[in-house]
């Protein structure tokens, strides 16, 4: 079930689905051979769950990935379990005067009481002369000034242990701590949560187990993800709006949406970033099987209230290319408090798309030093207004009506920007110029076998 | 029911007979108990199994721990089934030819298996076969340059790439030098200024702010010779501009009408002022797969190892006005030298073998049995003594006299990048270039020939002139090669493209022959399709 960038939303997926399972059976309890076999579901339900060495069900904390972050509003605590020793830290309660910190050798102990350590006044405490390889448990609680308990933070357990990383020259072993996914072992040691898919593609894992060895590969091992068979290549997808209510061409609907992200899920489809994109694009990295990315255009507010949650939910990161003139300018259009909440919510990347949304070919009656200076105008100044605005600095942009000429990507590179993309269909090999990607427009017309059809992730035209 | 009577009483319940009979029949050998059972049995079994830690080496695990919903063992060998994990993906990854990261798996088994036999003959084996064929396919790629077989020369610098990922220069044809560029590079010449650039690359002093800009540069800003600039490729802005570039272009092309006679012309004309940068034609079809659109790939500009194939095609009508032999071999005599060369190389033979210098540049640098990536950095490499020089530069004076002009060229730069000093080696590449120009010109190849122009310094001879006017006539050929875009664009169904590109020919050459018709075809047919649709 797990294949996302993101992990955690997910995870909740197989136990609802076992939890109807058994609700179901409770219908036949009153007819005797019917309530046998369901109780013999029920029974073979409820030991096949564990009996998946795989998927153990780890309580994901803050480092979960692009998503988990967002989300989490339960105050938190976090355990790193060290040789001999295992460092509490928790989130902080400004009301708080002093915390507690109680610790025990099983779960049910420390949810009760455990031995407590009292008048801490900062939300960490590392815990010495622990014994490797055994299990402890902790719980905080916070009082205020005049006694009041605050904070409900969760139980959490950790096991103390010489946890080992070994470097060789272009990968490194890592023996995984217990509360390790593998977005939390590319946060540490790839810098990209997002790369996760990487550490599970080379290890041919599904998830990550404690203290069994995992490979991380320090590079990309295929970059360009091209190889002598073939070659991997990324559709773009590229949205505009989005309504709840109808569909035109620009507008895709809600419901549609959703589909169509569910359709990228269920089979199996890997968003990736932007920026994963670009470095394959320079041949610096590789991308995982199945590779698509997202993004929206011109900064519609359906954007913020449609498609920010559906992208949450699913763990999919997406790219908005905003062009200035059009935040703050209406009812359907994004304000700038939103532009910076989908900045902040780190599953919208914000990028730029020109000032006003001009066509950058040169237009007639236009004279040369008013179209250059024009184009100048519309690609720098958009970027300096989103800085001050949101203090995003963005690297990409989106020609709009994906309409561009030479003098155009001249500048794009000129000025800055890492890449640029056109509305020209197809899927990118990562031979395609930096500053002529393609994307593949989703209408509001199309139907999900249109859809699928532009997600075009192998070829090997080139190199048969 | 006789069979009640008969029996033993065992065997009359179990027939359902007697008092507890029917009772026996439907609760202990009914269905609902076998089933029971059965569930019962098969939930013990899979207990026992699931209370066994893991599958592999079960007495190696201490007992699991509990730690919220999840139970963790702790193994007394944390990195225990790594070796057989990684042999069997390594071994599938063989089998699938993805030989990087079966690489990169096999290497995992060797670090934690120093002595197994298997890990360490697999790499070395894919080590060299990478080796190997990494130099074959770039080898073959540069046959296919020579060719001006751009789209084969493309797959065969990806098939390099793919087996060696840190090849710069596969790399940088792949992805810049066959691939659209908007950016071209302008070498500085003497005299040049901000506004003379502009005159020369775009025929209108006007766009001089594009080169101050690209440049950051000022109006009157004194200029280097030999330093590189940045400047757009304005060819499809240009186009858009009708009444301008109807004036720039007939600036531009005076010998428009005797164009093959002008080919054919060996003798330099006279010198007009010096250009660099050529406007080069836009291809017909993008080696990639992707139907992108035509561009022009940029002008190659002197620098070292880029130099840039230009991906259109050579006229064939011209080439077979001038036939000339292919192979080195039929190179008649040239005049032989005494052993140091002077100071000016003897004028090159009219017939001469045709080679292109980055392909000569290449295969220089595969003949040496060099690895691929060394081509790009071998300056790098040790030091070179002047004996040295002068066997590199001797050997390079050979190879001219013999005709072989690429050849020396590219030898004669190898002794320049180890001592860029060498007056001789100088005089060998630009005389080498200037040679290899003219050979060009006589096989009607213009692009070619203005690479290798280019390739000389700008002073020598009357190279920049040459240049200048090959790039005029050049323009010429941009209808065609626009008009095959649209045929492209045509056969692949992108209706819209095809006809923006058709319309670029139009308003290049008004008198084409196939363009208007096959125009109103595609406008027609876009026409129809709208109607339907």
């Amino acid at each position: 079930m797990r294949f996302s960038v993101a992990t955690g939303t997910d995870a909740g997926f197989p136990e609802r689905e076992m939890a109807r399972g058994e609700r179901g059976s409770g219908r036949g309890r009153l007819c005797g051979p019917l309530l046998v076999w369901a109780l013999g579901l029920a029974f073979l339900l409820g030991a096949c769950a564990p009996a998946e060495p795989e998927k153990p069900e780890i309580p994901r904390k803050g480092i979960s990935g692009i998503l988990g972050r967002a989300e989490i509003k339960q105050d938190r605590l976090t355990t790193w379990a060290e040789d001999s020793r295992i460092l509490v830290t928790w989130s902080h309660k400004t009301e708080v005067a002093s915390y507690t910190l109680f610790w025990a050798d099983t779960h049910e102990e420390a949810e009760s009481g455990g031995t407590a350590i009292e008048g801490l006044t900062k939300a960490r405490f590392e815990h010495k002369e622990l014994e490797n390889g055994k299990t402890y448990y902790y719980r905080v609680q916070g009082f205020t000034k005049a006694g009041k308990p605050v904070g409900t933070y969760p139980v959490v357990g950790d096991i103390p242990y010489q946890y080992e990383t070994r470097r060789f020259p272009g990968f490194m072993a890592v023996t995984p701590r217990v509360h390790d996914t593998f977005a939390s072992l590319a946060e540490r040691y790839l810098k990209d949560p997002a790369k996760d898919w990487m550490i599970r593609e080379f290890n041919d894992l599904t998830s990550v187990t404690p203290f069994r060895v995992v490979m991380i590969p320090l590079e990309s091992y295929e970059p360009g993800s091209l190889t002598r068979e073939g070659y991997r290549t990324v559709p773009i997808l590229a949205y505009h709006n989005i309504s709840r209510i109808k569909a035109s061409r620009m507008s895709v609907l809600a419901t549609e949406f959703e589909r169509q992200m569910a359709y990228l899920r269920q089979n199996r489809f890997q968003v990736i970033t932007l920026r994963q994109f670009v470095d394959f694009l320079e041949f610096k990295g590789q991308v995982p099987e199945k590779a698509v990315v997202i993004t929206f255009d011109d900064g519609w507010r359906s954007t913020y209230e449609i498609a920010l949650p559906v992208l949450k939910r699913y763990g999919y990161p997406a790219t908005l290319f905003v062009y200035t003139d059009l935040v703050g300018s209406g009812r359907k259009a994004l304000s700038w408090a939103q532009v910076r909440s989908i900045e902040k919510s780190g599953v919208i990347d914000v990028q730029c798309h020109t000032k006003s949304h001009r066509n950058l070919q040169m237009q007639p009656g236009e004279d040369m030093t008013g179209y250059f200076k024009a184009l100048v105008q519309e690609m720098k100044d958009s970027r300096e207004l989103l800085r001050s605005k949101t203090g995003k600095n963005c690297t990409y942009l989106a020609y709009p009506y994906g309409a561009y000429n030479h003098l155009v990507t001249a500048l794009a590179e000129e000025i800055g920007y890492r890449a640029a993309f056109t509305v020209r269909r197809g899927s990118n090999p990562f031979f395609v110029s930096n500053y002529r990607v393609l994307r593949s427009l989703v209408f509001g017309e199309d139907d999900l076998e249109t859809f699928a059809a532009g997600l075009m992730t192998y070829d090997d035209k080139v190199v048969k | 029911m006789s069979s009640c009577t008969r029996n033993s009483r065992a065997v009359r319940y179990w027939k359902g007979c007697g008092p507890l009979g029917p009772w026996v029949k439907r609760w202990v050998l009914g269905f609902q108990t076998i089933v029971l059972v059965g569930a019962m049995l098969f939930l013990a079994v899979l207990f026992l199994a699931v209370g066994a830690p893991a599958p592999a080496g079960a007495s190696s695990h201490t007992k699991g721990q509990k730690l919220g919903s999840l139970r963790v063992t702790i193994p007394k060998d944390t990195s225990q089934g790594v070796v057989q994990r990684f042999r069997r993906l390594a071994r599938g990854d063989d089998k699938k030819r993805l030989w990087q990261r079966a690489l990169l798996r096999w290497k995992v088994v060797a670090a934690y298996a120093p002595k197994d036999k298997e890990a360490a003959n697999r790499i070395e084996a894919i080590e060299t076969w990478q080796e190997k064929q990494a130099a074959k396919h770039l080898a073959i790629a540069s046959a296919h340059l020579k060719k001006k077989n751009y789209g084969q020369a493309f797959k065969s610098f990806l098939r390099t790439l793919a087996y060696d990922g840190k090849n710069h220069m596969a790399l940088s044809m792949v992805k810049f030098d066959l691939n659209a560029r908007s950016l071209q590079a302008y070498r500085v010449v003497k005299g040049d200024s901000p506004v003379r650039i502009a005159k020369k690359a775009y025929n209108d002093a006007d766009l001089v702010f594009l080169v101050q800009y690209f440049n950051n540069l000022k109006r009157n800003a004194r200029l280097t010779p030999g330093t590189t600039l940045n400047i757009p490729v304005m060819a499809d802005v240009l186009v858009s501009r009708p009444a301008q570039v109807a004036v720039a272009k007939s600036k531009r092309t005076p010998p428009r009408a005797p164009r093959a006679t002008a080919q054919a012309a060996t003798p330099p004309r006279a010198p007009s002022p010096p250009a660099q940068a050529a406007t080069p034609p836009r291809a017909p079809s993008p080696p990639a797969g992707a139907k992108s659109e035509s561009t022009p790939p940029v002008a190659a500009a002197g620098t070292t190892q880029a130099a840039t194939p230009p991906r259109a095609p050579s006229p064939p009508a011209v080439a077979k006005a001038q036939p000339v032999p292919k192979e080195p071999s039929v190179t008649p005599a040239a005049t032989p030298a005494a052993t140091p060369p002077p100071q000016e190389p003897p004028p090159a033979p009219t017939i001469v073998p045709s080679e292109s210098t980055l392909v000569a540049a290449l295969e220089a640098g595969a003949g040496a049995g060099s690895a691929l990536g060394d081509l790009a950095s071998s300056s790098g490499e040790s030091e070179y003594s002047s004996s040295e020089a002068e066997i590199g530069v001797r050997h390079a004076q050979r190879l001219y006299e013999d005709g072989q002009f690429a050849d020396a060229a590219a030898q004669a730069e190898s002794v320049l990048e180890d001592d860029p000093t060498n007056t001789k080696a100088k005089n060998l590449v630009n005389s080498s270039y200037y040679a290899l120009g003219q050979e060009q010109v006589e096989k009607g190849d213009k692009l070619a020939a203005i690479q290798a122009f280019s390739r000389a310094e700008e002073n020598y001879k009357d190279s920049a002139a040459r240049k200048t006017s090959l790039a005029g006539d050049l323009q010429d050929q941009q209808a065609e090669v626009h008009y095959i875009a649209g045929v492209t664009f045509y056969l692949a169904e992108d209706l819209d493209n095809a006809i923006r590109e058709w319309e670029e020919v139009v308003r290049l050459d008004p008198a084409h022959l196939q363009a208007p018709k096959d125009l109103a075809n595609a406008r027609a047919l876009k026409a129809k399709l709208a109607q339907v649709q």
